[in-house]
């Protein structure tokens, strides 16, 4: 990668104000990662003001996106809800039972844990798609990314679906897998506004980081297609998602052709 | 509380299991002196089997399937592997739907309870097995002591299954957290079942559905064999609607339990 490509500081740290860390925007969506989208719908559903900063940099346990806050970098999205929830006194669960409460963890376990696996699958083993979505500064750093891709990320993405377990069924079984779980969401979600019900909750957050992400920067994916045929009313729910918290999505994509770094630098603040 | 089952009438839970032939053949790790089976995935392979009034043998082995995973089956010849795939393959076989009764949102739930089970939980008790209590693990396994030490040996090696085991939860990404938040993980799992579950005799209401036998799988080990564990500790002590769901699934499909176990050599 080339330097202009290394982590950036957030700069001077400003009292209470959130960066967001994660790998930038694309043509079609505001981030790459489902964890980061997940975190930044959190964000908008409770009014925190924040910063998106794109950086390559891990952080100590390798997972992004990450966050910096009043100088503290904390790790793991659902870890950072839980800090910012405490940090800013909010809960979006406050209207839901035990029991509800409940069955919401079971469906981020279910997209987190199962669901998500299936989708980067068919983000970065199927095809390579993905490329023609991150706007790369010139044919070169596209060809390195391509080199990246092959060396490093799809080994270490195969290897820990192999340890997760998933990476051990066929193509055909984990694209199965994926629409039983496509299935158990948009069976449970019925004609419901939110997922939990009539009003937002947390996990709303969760399903529109994954399943919205795939709808919209990944339409020509088998699950996208498998929700675009036979769940209208999760197709609807990602729709409905969108226009309430990111009106701005468009705005907020990379326009086609850009190419410049310095152009694309400038729109990751 | 309904009597209604999906066990046919001809074939109750504990006759299910045979020592002699059967079409179904469960390969698994083995018994250990405190359950029939050894891993929670073979346990709720053979509380499906039962619920569903199917006929089969169980059979310790050590041999993996083609996929390196265990439990598996051998149907009229044929090998499936992964308990879900098998679970799907054995309903369209025998006809068998556990679910029939649930609406499509309570079949979506299900689903869901059986992924936080299944894809998450079962890290933080394989490593509370594997890592944290690895040294307690031969006090339940029938073996003779210098079997003990030979299998000490071969799992604690860099190939071993505890390295495996370290390198999975880390594919996974449960392995990057620190061991107080990966109890606290497993904690928030296993209270959020006990509050679905609720005052309900089975998860998912008055009648056993096939989630129950993948709940069942995992804190049916944790409850009756795995006794030393922290985990088992919070459940006990919190979480008593858990404790006499376990009991009530053992007595209606294992009231053969304690004949099922190895003895001690």
């Amino acid at each position: 990668m080339s330097r202009k490509m290394e982590a950036q500081s957030s700069g001077n740290v400003v009292k209470d104000e959130i960066t967001v860390f994660g790998f930038g925007k694309s043509f079609l969506g505001p981030c790459l990662s489902p964890f980061n989208l997940k975190l930044q719908t959190y964000l908008r559903m409770t009014d925190i003001k924040y910063k998106p900063w794109f950086t390559t940099k891990m952080p100590s346990k390798g997972k992004i996106p990450y966050i910096e806050h009043n100088g503290k970098i904390v790790e793991d999205s659902s870890f950072i809800i839980q800090y910012l929830n405490s940090e800013y006194k909010k809960d979006l669960n406050a209207h839901l039972t035990p029991a509800e409460k409940a069955i919401a963890l079971s469906f981020q376990r279910l997209v987190e844990d199962n669901l998500y696996w299936t989708l980067a699958y068919q983000r970065w083993l199927m095809d390579d798609s993905i490329l023609d979505l991150i706007p790369f500064p010139n044919r070169f750093a596209t060809k390195l990314f391509s080199w990246y891709t092959s060396l490093k990320l799809r080994p270490d993405l195969r290897k820990n679906m192999r340890g997760q377990g998933i990476g051990r069924h066929s193509e055909e079984e984990i694209l199965k897998i994926a629409k039983l779980d496509l299935g158990a969401i948009a069976d449970f979600l019925g004609e419901k506004e939110f997922f939990m019900g009539s009003q937002p909750s947390e996990v709303d957050a969760v399903i529109f980081g994954f399943v919205g992400l795939i709808i919209f920067t990944g339409s020509n994916s088998v699950s996208a297609k498998d929700v675009t045929e036979n769940h209208p009313n999760l197709v609807a729910y990602v729709e409905r998602m969108k226009q309430m918290y990111w009106p701005d999505w468009d705005k907020l994509c990379i326009p086609e052709g850009t190419t410049s770094w310095d152009e694309m630098q400038q729109q990751c603040g | 509380m309904s009597n209604e089952t999906a066990v046919s009438e001809q074939t109750s839970p504990s006759s299910c299991q045979t020592d002699g032939a059967a079409d179904v053949t469960v390969y698994g790790l083995g018994r250990s002196l405190v359950a029939p089976c050894f891993s929670p995935f073979t346990l709720k392979l053979q509380t499906y089997l039962r619920m569903a009034g199917i006929k089969y043998k169980f059979e310790g082995s050590l041999k993996m399937s083609s996929k390196g995973k265990i439990p598996y089956i051998i149907h009229k010849g044929k090998q499936v592997e992964d308990t879900s795939f098998i679970v799907e393959y054995l309903n369209k076989e025998y006809s068998v739907d556990l679910n029939a009764h649930l609406s499509l949102s309570e079949k979506g739930i299900s689903v869901a309870f059986q992924r936080l089970i299944e894809e998450n939980l079962n890290w933080p008790l394989t490593y509370e097995r594997w890592i944290l209590k690895y040294n307690n693990l031969v006090d339940i396994l029938p073996f003779t002591s210098f079997k003990k030490k030979m299998f000490k040996l071969a799992t604690s090696s860099p190939f071993g299954m505890k390295s495996k085991v370290q390198a999975n939860m880390h594919g996974h990404g449960i392995g990057r957290h620190s061991k107080e938040d990966i109890f606290k993980i497993a904690e928030k799992d296993l209270t959020s079942i006990s509050n679905f579950l609720g005052d309900k005799p089975f998860l998912m209401g008055s009648k056993p559905s096939q989630v129950d036998a993948s709940i069942f799988g995992h804190i049916g080990i944790l409850m009756f064999a795995a006794t030393d564990f922290r985990t088992h500790r919070f459940v006990k002590d919190n979480l008593p609607n858990l404790v006499t769901y376990c009991e009530r699934v053992r007595e209606r499909f294992w009231p053969d339990w304690n004949d099922r176990v190895a003895e001690n050599i």
